[in-house]
């Protein structure tokens, strides 16, 4: 449906030169509008959690606070997308939790014990440093007619038991789809069904793919690479001032 | 058209247009991801890659009804696999033929290729008479074996590693142009090359932490 609107308007654009633009403009905004307002679905989209690979030879021997806000982990990237039949789809992304369990899982890579908490007065044992996650932006950005787009900004530091601050940083990543990788073309969710198809190339295994939303393996891989990349300059980050000497120092 | 011909003229046309098609295709670089991994400390040996030639200039057809293309997913292996060892071992000499390697080694690692292929179902459809729809979908093959070996060419570990890779897409090229139509498909041969890579990479660092090499 958005191929033929892109088609309708370009060729609408073309029989307008004698229009006024903006006359255009509004009636063209008052037809998306309409057309929007139809009907729309709430999609939630998980995100597959991917761990990113960080090999220690030998893990940090302190014990870690890691503390993330509640807020964070709640924290939801929206993508509205045209559909091919109405209803369209909000995607409510979980992109917090995402973050939240990567890290996570990240940080017991690189340290030897992890405790996460939503607030430091929640640990429950003994710790050496504290490691303190803000996510001050983490947002995706799905126009219509162009790539989608996924922005994160965090801070993070460490500090030792009396709350001294040993070592801050900030990691941002503004990637377009195309950068990513695995750069898809801004797809509309159309559903597939083929269900029945019996593959003369494939005999063997034919193909069964069910109905599902198209679109949803795209943006939870997106979101999946853009945390993956931010884990591992966090722990590049960490290890060098490790190896540096500037977190054992100031502990000791 | 397709509808009124029988089904052996159909297929014999379609193998014709595939052959001419494969003959006059042009070829299409697959980019060259090296996975996200961070490794402390490399593994402190010096290593040959043999990697043989056919497995450098294999190109994967792309055996679509519109276009027939080839994606020289070889190279691209071969490239990926150089980077990524790069970061694993202190290191690489990468070689077509154990004979070629011009410095002394440790270990060597062998990779061969048992499939890397596209299948593109729109074809699929074609062949049983139907009319392709918008939506494609394709799917990437990847299976490789691989060992490690001493000095003495004693095999220290080896495995197989296979992924594929299944994309549902929006065929866009059906109805209009755009600056890189074949998006899709150099994505599918990096990710499948990446997925490899990675799942080598772990297989190493765990043979090299239990010492088995």
């Amino acid at each position: 449906m958005a191929y033929y609107y892109h088609v309708w308007f370009r060729k609408e654009a073309d029989m307008s030169k004698n229009i006024r633009g903006r006359n255009l403009k509004i009636f063209i905004n008052l037809i998306v509008t309409l057309w929007l307002a139809v009907g729309c679905v709430q999609v939630p989209v998980q995100v597959s959690l991917r761990i990113p690979s960080v090999f220690v030879e030998h893990k940090i021997p302190y014990r870690v606070v890691l503390v993330i806000s509640e807020d964070i982990r709640q924290h939801e990237c929206t993508c509205f997308r045209v559909g091919a039949s109405l209803p369209h789809a909000i995607y409510s992304i979980q992109c917090g939790l995402a973050l939240y369990e990567a890290c996570t899982k990240t940080m017991c890579r690189i340290f030897v014990d992890v405790q996460t908490v939503k607030d430091i007065k929640e640990a429950s044992k003994p710790w050496d440093l504290a490691l303190w996650i803000d996510v001050d932006k983490f947002e995706m950005s799905c126009p219509i007619f162009m790539n989608t787009s996924v922005c994160i900004s965090l801070r993070y530091k460490l500090t030792d038991k009396n709350n001294k601050e040993l070592f801050s940083s900030s990691i941002s990543f503004e990637e377009d789809e195309e950068e990513i990788e695995y750069g898809f073309r801004n797809v509309m969710p159309f559903l597939i069904a083929s269900n029945d198809s019996n593959y003369l190339l494939d005999i063997a295994e034919p193909v069964k793919v069910q109905t599902a939303w198209a679109e949803e393996p795209l943006l939870s891989r997106i979101i999946s690479q853009v945390i993956n990349k931010v884990m591992i300059k966090m722990v590049e980050e960490i290890m060098e001032v490790y190896n540096k000497g500037q977190i054992g120092r100031e502990l000791g | 058209m397709f509808k009124n011909l029988q089904r052996p003229k159909l297929r014999l046309v379609i193998g014709i247009i595939l052959i001419l098609g494969s003959s006059v295709g042009c070829t299409v670089n697959v980019p060259v991801k090296v996975p996200s991994i961070f490794v402390e400390k490399k593994i402190p040996y010096r290593v040959v890659l043999v990697i043989p030639d056919d497995i450098r200039q294999r190109e994967c057809k792309h055996p679509s009804p519109t276009n027939f293309n080839k994606f020289n997913c070889g190279s691209a292996l071969y490239e990926t696999c150089l980077k990524t060892l790069d970061k694993v071992f202190t290191d690489i000499q990468a070689v077509k033929g154990i004979k070629e390697a011009s410095k002394p080694w440790d270990r060597t690692l062998w990779l061969e290729v048992d499939e890397f292929r596209m299948v593109d179902y729109r074809l699929g459809d074609l062949l049983a008479g139907k009319t392709p729809d918008f939506m494609s979908i394709i799917r990437v093959c990847l299976a490789l074996r691989y060992k490690l070996t001493d000095e003495n060419n004693k095999e220290l570990f080896s495995s197989n590693i296979s992924f594929e890779e299944k994309l549902s897409i929006f065929d866009e090229t059906a109805i209009h142009s755009t600056k890189d139509p074949l998006r899709h498909e150099r994505a599918a041969f990096s990710e499948v090359i990446e997925k490899a890579m990675l799942k080598m990479v772990d297989e190493v660092m765990d043979a090299y932490k239990k010492e088995q090499l």
